[in-house]
């Protein structure tokens, strides 16, 4: 079996955990069978003393499948 | 040069027809019907569109003036932009639905004018945070509004609806009414042959525009309408598939769900910034399409498609709609 990962960054006003399924969600309508996403980096941008997006670089991982092809 | 006819079945061809905007090129499809012709879409009424149209048309040995049927899947300039100028030449009898027509006359009507010419329209995106004042209206139309280029029929031969049946030579054109990219669209089916003629509805690439416009009217859902019609189009038995944009390709079904899925996930963006602070369409956009230096008539097109997000998401009961200083906010519910 082969896996494959790919960084992507997800970006919530809300939380930390908004952030990564954003971003899991948004792959996965494209990639099939997202297993595990390590979260790689967390970062908060900040206006006037308040956090005002949560950005959290994560690697998802997958399988990677042989399509058959009728 | 690279070929503009290819025959994609037997005895359909697909035609590459030239674009002066993005997309670059729209797929119309001509159909042997065994004496007699059809064709699916137009292109744009421009010298060089035409004249594709009638070198690609000689190519299977006929002229333009041969064509008998003309169907239209909507009112767009690049699908029904040379309606007029092929019908002046070719007598085809032209099919289209009753409130695409509509809507082309009212394009002719209006001429030059854009929605943010007319003074009725600008409450509408006020309301929304666009700001209206700060640009040219000129800024919002497209280059080719009001000129030669749009020249559609304004009275169709026949109208066409759900479930209607064309019937030309030994083809039957089945119509499977899709409304959301425009409330009028339709889906052309062929059966027997398995080909669904998809328009702008199932494109294998990109999505089309869904928007909700000041004309719309309190009701409009158009996103929701969009998605029903992914599902509607599922039910049918297709195993080729012919887009107006972008190459054929055969899994609908497929196709349909990645598109569902994007809006969805689009949609969670969008409530995920209005979950704590509600906000206007126009700042959602903003930030969901970006907000750096981009042709205003851009801007505008991104924020009803945004509207016709948070408008969805609130029939559904995801989100609120809160009137506050002649602003129409979203929320998170
Ligand atoms: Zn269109």
């Amino acid at each position: 079996m082969v896996e494959k990962t790919i960084e992507l960054t997800g970006i919530s006003a809300n939380s930390v955990e908004d952030a990564v399924q954003l971003a899991i969600s948004r792959a996965g309508v494209t990639i099939k069978g997202i297993n595990a996403a390590h979260v790689e980096d967390i970062s908060a941008i900040i206006e006037n003393n308040r956090v005002l997006r949560w950005r959290v670089r994560i690697k998802a991982t997958f399988l990677v499948k042989d399509e058959l092809h009728e | 040069m690279a070929s503009k006819i290819v025959e994609v079945h037997p005895g359909i061809y697909e035609i590459f027809l030239p674009l002066p905007m993005r997309p670059t090129i729209i797929n119309v499809y001509l159909v042997d019907c065994h004496g007699a012709w059809a064709l699916i879409d137009t292109g744009m009424n421009s010298p060089e569109s035409i004249g594709t149209l009638e070198d690609t048309f000689r190519q299977v040995g006929i002229e333009l003036e041969d064509l008998d049927v003309l169907i239209a899947t909507h009112h767009h300039i690049d699908h029904f932009g040379a309606s007029g100028q092929i019908r002046s030449r070719s007598h085809a009898t032209t099919h289209i639905h009753k409130l695409e027509a509509a809507r082309a006359d009212r394009m002719l009507f209006f001429g030059r004018m854009g929605p943010a010419d007319r003074p009725e329209s600008r409450p509408f995106f006020e309301k929304h945070g666009f700001p209206i004042e700060e640009h040219s209206a000129s800024g919002m139309r497209p280059a080719w509004m009001g000129t030669q280029m749009y020249f559609p029929v304004t009275e169709p031969d026949r109208f066409i609806d759900d479930g209607d049946v064309i019937e030309v030579g030994d083809r039957k054109f089945e119509v499977i009414w899709t409304p959301g990219h425009a409330p009028g669209h339709n889906v052309i089916f062929l059966r027997k042959e398995k080909v669904m003629i998809v328009g702008d509805h199932l494109l294998p690439k990109i999505t089309p525009h869904v928007g909700i416009y000041p004309d719309a009217g309190e009701a409009a859902n158009p996103l929701g309408d969009f998605i029903e019609s992914q599902k509607k189009v599922q039910r049918f038995d297709a195993e080729l598939i012919l887009p107006a944009h972008g190459g054929v390709y055969h899994d609908h079904r497929h196709r349909a769900n990645q598109i569902i899925e994007h809006h969805r996930c689009r949609e969670d963006e969008m409530l995920d910034l209005v979950r704590g602070k509600p906000q206007t369409a126009f700042e959602v956009a903003q930030q969901v399409f970006g907000g750096e230096e981009r042709p205003i008539f851009h801007v505008m097109a991104a924020t009803f498609e945004t509207l016709a997000h948070l408008e969805h998401a609130r029939i559904e009961g995801r989100a609120r709609r809160i009137e506050r200083d002649n602003r129409v906010l979203f929320q998170t519910l």
